[in-house]
């Protein structure tokens, strides 16, 4: 993970990691939403619910989502990531809950990835 | 129409490699694993050597397939240990290890396999049980077990998969 980690490093501060991570989850799930014909009450944000008791996304939308990500990791950052979760279908402590809480869960995995590496 | 990619775990020797070069003759772009080099080559195989219950390996393999080819048809669960012992003499590692490549390794690949596959809304996916499941053959407590467990599994994952299209 040598050169993961110097492109997290240098090129990219945490910070603007997770930037990079919330853009591609808005964008995996703006490609869900235009699929599924969802309905959008404002332009998906950090704040916007993924899945819960005001989620937008069904668990099969969910699975799909969690896997454009994985994917959109992969081809951004060069590192093969796992977002399962023991919590996911949690409502209350599940990382899928907003895309901002996404972002950090995805952003805590590749971390956790870079250093075991 | 490209040809189908078709992966094919335990390649090495018996049944996997026959059916790797089945399916290499029939013109699938066919990949193959196992856990050591193989001592054949056929134009049109891929081979990795990967432990099929090593989640960072198989991942790898998944990786490379959706960059070489960007797509899966059909994964064949076909490596297996099978261990003959009486369930007195069966040392606890032997547990482990029939239960890593048989359950655990079909779990990973249905997983990530069908993660592949569900880009394209198509996928067939073919898990190696055993006979001595329903026979409860003496002599083979823990292969049956792990083959009991890749059976619900394989019925489980059907309905969980069948809206992707994958079967």
């Amino acid at each position: 993970m040598g050169l993961f980690q110097q492109h997290a490093n240098h090129k990219h501060g945490a910070d603007l990691m997770r930037e990079e991570l919330v853009t591609l989850v808005i964008k995996a799930f703006q490609e869900i939403s235009e699929q599924q014909d969802l309905t959008l009450a404002a332009p998906p944000s950090e704040e916007t619910p993924l899945f819960g008791s005001d989620g937008l996304l069904d668990s099969m939308g969910l699975v799909t989502l969690v896997v454009a990500v994985e994917q959109a990791i992969e081809d951004t950052f060069g590192i093969s990531t796992s977002l399962a979760d023991e919590r996911a279908l949690s409502q209350r402590n599940s990382p899928f809950r907003t895309i901002g809480t996404l972002a950090d869960y995805a952003h805590a995995v590749i971390n956790a990835t870079a250093s075991n590496g | 129409m490209d040809s189908p990619v078709t992966l094919i775990t335990g390649t090495r020797k018996g049944i996997g490699r026959h059916l790797a070069e089945h399916y290499v003759s029939l013109g699938h772009r066919v990949v193959g694993c196992s856990r050591g080099e193989v001592e054949w080559m056929l134009e049109g195989y891929t081979h990795h050597i990967a432990d099929v219950s090593d989640e960072g390996a198989v991942k790898a393999i998944f990786g490379d397939v959706r960059k070489k080819f960007g797509r899966l048809d059909h994964l064949i669960n076909n490596a297996g240990i099978a261990s003959m012992n009486h369930s007195l003499l069966t040392p606890l590692s032997t547990v482990h290890d029939v239960l890593n490549t048989n359950v655990v390794g079909t779990f990973l690949f249905c997983r990530e396999g069908a993660k592949l596959m569900k880009t394209h809304g198509y996928g067939r996916i073919v898990n190696l049980a055993t006979v001595a499941v329903p026979l409860k053959l003496e002599g083979e407590a823990i292969y049956v077990a792990s083959k009991a467990a890749v059976l619900s599994l394989t019925e489980v994952l059907a309905r969980e998969l069948a809206p992707f299209g994958i079967t």
